[in-house]
């Protein structure tokens, strides 16, 4: 699971705080989701976590041990991270690429065992891609990518995962897939924080919504909490209505248009 | 994609040794193949133990451990710098090289020995030069790849102004072995460079050779690498010296190769290797290969007259390399 309390990130240079005193908290079993608009803060939480961002005050912690205190293999060992952004200039087989998230597990000579091989088979079965093992990773849709991109996380077999932006570009059936899985990640016990601007899907899928705006926590607890009209208008500056969604009774958001003007 | 099977290195390491025994043979004295064997264990006509010996086995020998540096450092600058167009030749160690060999040679100097270092000097110089300039923009641009790239460009573009002040103002009979030196050539091939230059390839490839499991993860990109546990900016620092080590002690030895490093790792690529630690390897094998093959091109294709070694790499990189981007367009 992770931690983040009371913490403060400012970038050098910047006059405001990137993240300015948020505490939250990402359960074992849970889906904890982090939304808010563009520059909120999501993504510098993410960096702090990793260790990648100083941080002023406050702790990122990771299965309980501050994350400045851990190396980037001990880090990589609690919390596998699905970033938003993925280089693939030199296309390789899916088997090949998941088995990188056994990384942070090879020993001195870094090469891979038979249990490295098992975990990789799980991974892939767990993500529901173990079909494209043989293919390459640019024959791949988006959708079908996306999953790949998480087998590889589960196969550092880390307690925590967290993803970046996991559906954007996916189509309405793909999103669905992704955020289904990600659902049954959390049921099988791992402790799961998704950076999502999709909050009619985290209203339906997350435990916890944690919406942060300029930095801070504006709003947070189960989706019926946050999902408030006059709080998000305001958060986002812009008109929107809450309704249901009609299967499980969700908070559901609507973005009005503005009056045209005549 | 082609898979690669393990029966590859066997044939990777045939033809190598097969181009390797083409080339001791062929040459202005063409030396038999079973006369090539006596002669490599002593026995036979003494002229043909000296040719095999003293001149051919030395040349081929360097001509493959200059293939082998420049095909491993662009297998693993390609992957570090996530671009397949990436080569040893863009990070300032070519010119940094020639600025220290072209100023020996003007400042009159012969020797083996002084060209050498003053151009492996030149190479490591250029390479911290470019790494400084890299870091130029704090933290922004420290642990980005691109920038060093760029900053590669930029200490070329400079020791290539350092390099014509250098030549315009050396005596007419200086300048045309430090051109022919830029050219790249393995005509000066001795048993001490074959030793020095096999001990810098094998010490720096090995280490290349380690680390190469780390550039499969940050072929991925920093946010990857990172979240894989790999302390991004430090591994592409450190993959970024290896790689110009490795290249820098080729063109100490034999000169501006071009294309070799550029080339290479495509055709391991092609092979169907991806992971880094066996394409590096065979990248070597290839590069040894091509450049055996060019070096024995060079010397015989205009005989008596020898050719640049650097051209016929050129010569033969460039349509390769036109037909590849075609290809995967």
């Amino acid at each position: 699971m992770i931690a983040v309390e009371d913490l403060v990130v400012t970038y050098p240079g910047a006059r405001t705080n990137a993240v300015d005193g948020v505490s939250f908290a990402g359960p074992s079993g849970q889906i904890t989701a982090l939304a808010g608009p563009n520059g909120s803060g999501k993504s510098t939480i993410v960096r702090a976590l990793l260790g990648r961002v100083d941080i002023r005050t406050g702790f990122a912690k990771v299965d309980g041990d501050d994350a400045r205190t851990l190396t980037p293999n001990a880090i990589a060992l609690k919390m596998a991270v699905v970033p938003q952004r993925e280089e693939t200039t030199f296309p390789m087989r899916v088997r090949d690429y998941v088995a990188l998230g056994r990384y942070p597990h090879l020993g001195l000579w870094r090469s891979p065992d038979a249990s490295d091989d098992e975990a990789v088979h799980q991974s892939l079965e767990q993500a529901g891609v173990a079909d494209l093992a043989d293919r390459t990773t640019d024959a791949l849709s988006g959708g079908e990518w996306q999953r790949v991109r998480i087998a590889r996380a589960l196969a550092q077999r880390a307690r925590t995962l967290v993803l970046d932006e996991p559906t954007t570009f996916l189509d309405v059936a793909h999103e669905m897939a992704i955020f289904e899985l990600l659902s049954s990640l959390a049921r099988g016990g791992l402790s799961v924080l998704l950076v999502s601007h999709q909050l009619n899907l985290l209203a339906r899928f997350a435990d916890t919504i944690v919406l942060l705006d300029h930095g801070k926590v504006a709003l947070s607890g189960r989706p019926n909490d946050v999902m408030k009209a006059e709080r998000l208008e305001s958060i986002y500056g812009w008109p929107v209505v809450i309704t249901r969604d009609p299967a499980v009774g969700a908070p559901a958001l609507v973005p009005l248009r503005r009056p045209l003007r005549t | 994609m082609r898979v690669f099977r393990p029966s590859y290195w066997l044939l990777l390491t045939i033809v190598l040794l097969a181009v390797a025994m083409i080339a001791i043979a062929n040459g202005p004295v063409s030396v038999p193949v079973f006369s090539v064997f006596d002669a490599l264990r002593g026995q036979g006509d003494p002229t043909a133990i000296a040719i095999v010996r003293d001149l051919r086995l030395p040349r081929v020998i360097l001509g493959a451990l200059v293939g082998a540096g420049l095909g491993a450092s662009g297998a693993m600058l390609q992957g570090t710098l996530r671009n397949p167009l990436a080569e040893p030749y863009l990070l300032g160690v070519s010119g940094g090289a020639a600025v220290g060999a072209v100023v020996a040679f003007a400042l009159g100097a012969t020797g083996e020995a002084a060209i050498t270092l003053a151009a492996f000097g030149g190479s490591v110089a250029a390479v911290f030069v470019t790494l400084a300039v890299g870091r130029t923009g704090g933290r922004a641009t420290r642990g980005d790849l691109r920038t060093l790239l760029i900053a590669g460009v930029i200490v070329g573009a400079f020791a290539n102004a350092v390099i014509m002040v250098a030549l315009a103002s050396a005596e007419p009979n200086r300048i045309r072995g430090a051109l022919w030196w830029m050219m790249g050539s393995a005509t000066d091939a001795t048993w001490s460079r074959v030793a020095w230059l096999a001990a810098s390839v094998l010490f720096v490839g090995g280490a290349v050779v380690y680390w190469a499991r780390e550039i499969d993860v940050l072929a991925l990109g920093e946010d990857t690498a990172v979240s894989l546990g790999v302390d991004a900016e430090r591994a592409g620092r450190r993959a970024f010296i290896l790689a110009a080590i490795l290249a820098a002690a080729t063109v100490a030895a034999a000169g501006l190769v071009g294309f070799v490093g550029l080339v290479v790792p495509h055709i391991a690529r092609a092979m169907g290797l991806r992971a880094h630690r066996p394409l590096i390897l065979a990248a070597g094998l290839i590069g040894g290969t091509l450049v055996v093959a060019a070096d024995l091109a060079a010397r015989t294709l205009a005989s008596p007259i020898e050719l640049p070694l650097g051209a016929i790499t050129a010569l033969l990189g460039v349509p390769f390399f036109l037909v590849q981007l075609r290809r995967a367009s």
